[in-house]
């Protein structure tokens, strides 16, 4: 292991595990994203994917086991390379004009604490589910077995009360967050891992900003349609088309 | 045409300060150092000291000029050194603020001038080739691939004059190394130390102080000779083979 003490040992070494770790990370959310979309086709289709998620223990903690691996490596790089960064320039200029950066690429330290935040919050919201009253034992019957009711659960959190709203403004907020995460970490994690080629230089970024904003969208979905009333409406009619759609095989074939 | 001008005023070892001046009946036709010139000539003839800044060829080739004029590296001409950067892009009655590169890596010398040896120690831990010497081989006697022609050769047109570092958020150098890095590293000449010459220059790139690379490009947007970010890439993908390797 001692190409990787020395590979490390370089801020660019540094970049790539920061590279690496944040596409992980980045998969992660776009999986989760995917899951999350399942919310709008009723408690069958949302708990029954839950329920499997929790039923396969190599992948729920495998997922979970690289992730609480690739986090604390994250956060630990980038907090050693803000340090060698804020020393490499210790007096600001009287004035300086941003020429290339983004807001997005000069705000990744604190969109990223940020998003630390609302990662605590979140788990401890709907994994641990300490932060609502209510959310602790919530039961679904799924053709005889009993699950975890995870599609009442989201209809909870973003209920239209004043704990619904404060919970979407923080979950939208967090994901404009992300978005801008995203937006930089995607194409930089490109540049930092080498990967470049004069033909789709220019496809990395825009590749990076669908991403962004794919993921935006992808996840305010479920609060900001919870709360408007549109993902249980949605789950009914979804429910009861399936239900008759089964009823009507059932009468071609009897 | 009258100019008001924030300069930055500093000799070594102590805390600096933005002085201001007045340049009056400046020509249109001055390069920004020229007008300087004159500043300087008026400041001497009042028995102040003059302002320091770093300058050689005026000619945008040989990397000794530069500062920030305004918050941007160089100035607001792109692809141009502050040398050649003339009166005509600037407006009657501007006020505009002077100030040296800032870097850890780049301490201050005096007012606008940085010392920048830190450069050559990059440069020395690895930007040569080691090849016999002599005659001057035929020009057709190695054959090169013409994309890896124009790629080294775009790199090595990279002057050293450190607005990368200067516009970099970090202070870093990565352009600059990477360049040096790319230009040997993309010719036959250069495939025998090609790894040892990443994993070298990397390592004093990092010893004299220099920051890391977020990848904001600001670099690429100053740099007179519109060096590109793609060397980054490729240098973080030559030290990882150079480090996998052991060298």
């Amino acid at each position: 292991m001692s190409w990787f003490k020395n590979l490390y040992a370089s801020s660019i070494g540094k970049k790539l595990v920061m590279a690496i770790t944040g596409l992980i990370i980045f998969g992660f959310a776009v999986g989760h994203m995917s899951g999350n979309l399942l919310i709008f086709l009723g408690p069958d289709v949302f708990n029954g994917y839950a329920a499997a998620l929790q039923g396969n223990p190599p992948l729920l903690w495998g997922t979970r086991l690289v992730l609480l691996a690739s986090f604390p490596l994250h956060i630990f790089s980038a907090i050693q390379l803000k340090r060698l960064n804020a020393a490499a320039r210790p007096s600001d200029y009287g004035e300086w004009k941003p020429q290339a950066s983004t807001r997005s690429s000069r705000t990744m330290i604190w969109g990223g604490m940020v998003l630390l935040g609302f990662i605590v919050y979140h788990l401890l919201h709907f994994t641990l589910r300490v932060t609502q009253p209510g959310l602790e034992d919530l039961t679904y019957n799924l053709d005889g077995a009993m699950v975890h009711d995870a599609h009442r659960m989201v209809l909870m959190g973003f209920a239209p009360t004043a704990m619904g709203i404060f919970h979407v403004v923080l979950y939208v907020s967090a994901m404009v967050a992300l978005c801008l995460h995203i937006y930089h970490g995607v194409w930089s994690a490109m540049q930092s891992l080498g990967l470049n080629h004069p033909k789709y230089n220019v496809l990395r970024k825009q590749v990076a900003a669908a991403f962004a904003f794919v993921l935006l969208i992808g996840f305010s979905a479920g609060p900001l349609l919870t709360i408007a009333g549109v993902t249980k409406a949605a789950g009914e009619a979804f429910t009861k088309q399936s239900t008759q759609q089964v009823d009507s095989d059932a009468t071609v074939r009897r | 045409m009258n100019l008001t001008l924030k300069v930055w005023r500093q000799s070594t070892d102590s805390d600096g300060r933005f002085e201001t001046y007045t340049a009056e009946n400046v020509s249109a036709e001055a390069s920004f150092l020229e007008m300087l010139d004159v500043v300087n000539d008026k400041l001497e003839g009042q028995g102040e000291e003059p302002i320091v800044f770093d300058h050689d060829c005026r000619e945008g080739i040989c990397g000794s000029c530069g500062f920030l004029v305004d918050g941007v590296a160089h100035g607001p001409e792109t692809g141009t050194t502050i040398c050649q950067t003339h009166m005509r892009k600037f407006n009657d009655g501007d006020s505009l603020t002077i100030e040296p590169w800032r870097a850890s890596a780049f301490p201050v010398i005096k007012d606008l001038m940085v010392d920048r040896t830190a450069f050559d120690r990059i440069i020395e831990s690895g930007g040569y080739v080691s090849v016999r010497t002599g005659a001057a081989p035929d020009a057709h006697t190695m054959p090169v691939n013409k994309h890896d022609a124009d790629d080294a050769f775009n790199a090595a047109t990279c002057i050293g004059c450190g607005a990368c570092v200067a516009a970099c958020p970090n202070a870093a150098a990565m352009l600059f190394t990477s360049a040096k890095v790319s230009h040997l590293g993309m010719l036959p000449q250069g495939q025998v130390e090609r790894y040892e010459r990443v994993s070298n220059m990397v390592d004093t790139m990092e010893e004299a102080g220099f920051g890391a690379c977020s990848n904001h490009g600001e670099c690429e947007a100053v740099c007179p000779k519109g060096v590109s970010l793609n060397y980054i890439a490729r240098m973080n993908r030559d030290l990882a083979v150079a480090k996998l390797k052991g060298v």
